[in-house]
């Protein structure tokens, strides 16, 4: 199985261990304590500070199972599972965590605010900034409207929504977010992507299960891939699906002429039938993003949860205040001055790998605009560019006489 | 401690939001506010108001003691099963303390509707007292046996071993006596069974008076410091014949006081005091709990706290009249005000709704909804029924030579030990019959049901709570 497994990337082995899995196997037993399910079996992995994780697999894979182990709902029967050095039922670690589960669990009787606000004070957080947080994440996930609402009137969406917000109520260092975008509209997915990459900026390490693959494939540097209660893949997203047989060059809309000239580069090697060039796609997510976003220009409403506000200040990082120094310094405690030194030096090489794709670029446009057009496509682009123009003629004459019938009696 | 009171707020919240929960309090003003209407005394204002005070405030108790059992239950397990508890176990706040602010959410609200119903039983109570036109006489009954608080003390119950052993040895030495042969009770085991035989019969006819004889009863533990202004009572319930009939009939007889006790004089010396005083002969109604005040100075026949009291019977129409042993004679003494006994019964019902909800959580943090409240209300009705273990087990004495007997024996010794009898925590019948609710008694029963026997289940159930694998119970995710 061990062949199976496609080891494409190892994390940054500087970054501290914020989960680590060893042999861990989690076998479910009958009433007599027989052996029924084998839901996890015998799986090693390792998620580091700042990275986000895609745990995938379909229904039964064990990636449920998996991540209630990670948060000690339930007991691992084999192996090793740590979670920032410490048994996942340890107390005080869950302060670092926050958890989305696949169903928003929420009492019913609760509006939206008490619903934050007690699990604010699960937290022990001070009432003024229970109130704080609570009024910034609803404002955050688009629920301050519905503030005085009790959760069970709400759609799945908004239910989505108030669980995202109670698990951002910590300003977690570690997230996993079972399904995030499930029962959410295109809108809701784009500001839980947001989400995502904001906490990654911030240094935040998240998992985060789905079924919807183009989210994971968006947000997430790494996968796990589970079947059967087993890894068949885990690396980083760019190694594993990067189809190194094949290059794709994205630029701004060129010239015909230009695109003649780099089909003819191009030709030097490869043959006519291997190569294609095309207009790049918007996803429909993109695309039904930008209607929302015209129509709500427009003020049109709606009488669901609406687009999300601003990230409330205490995730942004941008407002330090007591509560998330402390969660930071606690997050942050592991670290040596060697892995500051690291994480500097990560920032420079990636900072020297832009300034190279940069030069790269340059030189290829460079390389475009110095290549001659051979006789032959010069002359086929000349009979094409009268084609044209008389194509353009037929139809200003034809506009015309719709436009002015009389024109033609005449 | 935010987590704690914020589990506290939520479980407080979640009753108060419940449907069942309010169906419960409906109920519950229903009980203070229409049963009374319901309900016949006997025709006396002395009877209405006790009938009042026993049943408003008992079914209320009940109604709590059952609406808490309902509500831990549906906290504790229900949150388990919907999987909520998922979103509580992953925060920083340890199972215990969930489990513990679950339970004081059920306890406080529970204990705050107590006391509504209380303040309202009590208004009523007073408001009815205060309209109504009482009789001169029926207003010194009201003040004198049911609004007031008086310690009961029982007679002393007669060492019936040592009678029967003392029988059997009488009895041994009579047949000696006449040549009778007495060999088969050399063997131990024949003579254990003569023993139990006259302990039985005994036992049997303790109580019993027959025509022309007197019954004397020992008291002992009365106040020492008695004077002649306190009024002593008398409060007792004859039948007729050995057994037990309902039928109500009129008798006869005497009751006597006797000053049986010895002295110091004030010469250094001692005085033997033997003197006795009946009071006239008078009709008894039978099958029917009779209560007079005693017209004698308890300085009479009380001394150093110990006391007798005896009966003639002079009925000639039945053959024997029976005293049945927990039916009294009883002496009754004033001690303390009504308002203060009302407190001490709601008390002593807080007490319950403590216990009966300590058990309620510790069971539902390990069983499932329906269990949980199929094993506390089972546990509460064989409390409620535990009454009749208590007092099989004294006869079961005499089948221990029997298999079946000795099994049942051990049983009910254990079921008592380990099962609170429900009705302990009701003491709305000493409340109505103007019977101190004594703070002894009230530590007692929180000692012996609160800490001995509920605590531990609660400890246990906590344990098992804090270790389950919670998403395994869940039935959702």
């Amino acid at each position: 199985m061990a062949e199976a497994v496609k080891q494409a990337e190892k994390p940054a082995p500087e970054r501290p261990v914020v989960v680590s899995a060893v042999g861990l196997t989690k076998v479910f037993r009958d009433f007599w304590n027989r052996p029924k399910a084998k839901a996890v079996n015998d799986i090693d992995f390792e998620v580091r500070e700042g990275e986000v994780v895609g745990l995938l697999g379909p229904n039964g894979s064990g990636k449920s199972t998996t991540v209630k182990m990670l948060l000690g709902l339930l007991y691992p029967t084999g192996g090793r599972l740590t979670v920032f050095g410490k048994s996942p039922r340890d107390v005080e670690n869950k302060r670092l965590i926050g958890y989305l589960p696949e169903e928003t669990y929420l009492y019913k009787y609760l509006t939206a605010f008490e619903t934050l606000d007690f699990f604010a004070s699960l937290f022990g957080l001070s009432k003024e900034e229970r109130i704080r947080r609570c009024d910034q994440l609803l404002n955050m996930v688009g629920l301050a409207h519905a503030r005085n609402r009790p959760v069970g009137e709400f759609s799945k969406g908004m239910a989505r929504r108030i669980g995202l917000a109670q698990a951002m109520i910590n300003d977690p260092a570690f997230l996993i977010l079972d399904e995030p975008t499930s029962g959410l509209d295109p809108l809701g997915c784009r500001e839980v992507k947001d989400l995502i990459k904001l906490l990654k900026k911030r240094g935040k390490t998240v998992i985060v299960t789905s079924h919807l693959l183009s989210d994971v494939e968006e947000v997430c540097d790494r996968i796990i891939v589970l079947y059967g209660g087993r890894i068949r893949a885990n690396g980083g997203m760019e190694d594993l699906l990067t189809i190194r047989t094949n290059d794709t060059i994205t630029v701004p809309r060129l010239p015909e002429d230009a695109v003649e000239r780099i089909r003819q580069i191009v030709r030097e090697s490869v043959p006519e039938g291997e190569m294609s060039v095309s207009h790049p796609h918007m996803s429909l997510e993109d695309f039904f993003v930008d209607i929302v976003n015209a129509a709500k220009k427009e003020s049109l409403e709606t009488y669901g949860s609406r687009s999300g506000g601003a990230i409330a200040d205490y995730l942004t990082g941008e407002k330090e205040h007591d509560a998330k120094a402390v969660l930071d310094s606690l997050a942050r405690e592991e670290e040596t001055p060697a892995q500051t030194l690291a994480r500097k030096m990560e920032s420079d090489a990636a900072k020297a790998a832009e300034d190279a794709a940069k030069k790269r670029q340059d030189e290829l446009f460079a390389r475009l605009q110095t290549s001659a057009p051979a006789p032959e496509e010069e002359k086929s682009r000349l009979e094409q560019r009268e084609i044209e123009a008389k194509m353009s003629e037929a139809n200003r004459k034809l506009k015309d006489l719709l436009t002015n019938p009389t024109d033609g009696k005449d | 401690m935010t987590a704690f009171f914020a589990i506290v707020k939520l479980t407080c919240r979640s009753a108060v939001r419940s449907h069942i929960f309010r169906l419960l309090l409906l109920l519950l003003l229903l009980s203070i506010f229409l049963l009374p209407f319901t309900l016949l005394g006997d025709g006396t204002p002395k009877g209405e108001v006790q009938i009042f005070l026993q049943y408003c405030l008992g079914f209320a108790g009940f109604i709590l003691c059952l609406s808490s059992v309902w509500l831990a239950c549906s906290e504790v397990s229900s949150d388990v099963e919907s999987a909520q508890i998922h979103m509580i176990a992953v925060k920083p706040v340890r199972r215990f303390v969930v489990l513990l602010g679950k339970y004081t959410g059920v306890v406080l609200i529970h204990l705050a509707l107590l006391l509504i119903a209380a303040a309202a039983v009590y208004g009523f109570l007073m408001f009815r007292l205060a309209s109504t036109d009482f009789s001169e006489q029926d207003r010194l009954l009201l003040n004198e046996q049911v609004l007031t608080a008086r310690a009961l003390y029982r007679p002393v119950r007669p060492d019936f071993n040592a009678m029967a052993q003392q029988e059997l040895e009488r009895r041994v030495a009579a047949a000696k006596e006449h040549g009778q042969d007495v060999f088969h009770l050399q063997d131990e085991q024949a003579r254990r069974q003569a023993f139990l035989d006259i302990r039985k019969e005994l036992i049997a006819t303790y109580g019993l008076v027959t025509e022309g004889e007197t019954m004397l009863w020992q008291f002992e533990g009365l106040p020492k410091d008695l004077t002649d202004d306190d009024v002593l009572f008398l409060r007792y319930t004859v039948y007729v014949n050995r057994y037990y009939v309902k039928d109500q009939n009129s008798v006869r007889g005497h009751w006597i006081f006797a000053a049986n006790y010895t002295r110091p004089d004030d010469q250094g010396g001692e005085t033997v005091v033997s003197d006795l005083m009946a009071l006239p002969e008078e009709d008894i109604l039978t099958a029917a709990q009779n209560e007079m005040p005693v017209p004698i100075r308890p300085s009479f026949f009380v001394y150093d706290g110990k006391a007798e009291v005896g009966f003639l019977n002079k009925d000639t129409k039945t053959s024997e009249l029976n005293f049945e042993e927990g039916r009294g004679p009883f002496l009754l003494i004033r001690e303390a005000g009504f308002f203060s006994n009302y407190c001490r019964a709601i008390l002593t019902l807080a007490v319950g709704i403590l216990s009966v909800t300590l058990l309620a959580s510790a069971v539902a943090a390990c069983m499932s909804l329906p269990i949980a409240i199929f094993f506390s209300a089972a546990y509460m009705l064989v409390g409620a029924l535990a009454n009749y273990i208590v007092t099989s087990i004294p006869d079961a004495v005499d089948y221990q030579s029997e298999y079946t007997g000795t099994f049942g024996y051990q049983f009910g010794d254990l079921m008592l030990n380990l099962i609170v009898p429900l009705q302990d925590f009701f003491v709305t019948g000493h409340l109505a019959n103007g019977e101190l609710v004594s703070f002894p008694f009230i530590g007692m029963l929180f000692a012996k049901d609160f800490v001995l026997r509920m605590l531990p289940v609660f400890l246990l159930g906590a344990w098992i709570y804090t270790r389950r694998e919670l998403a395994l119970a869940s039935k959702r995710g």
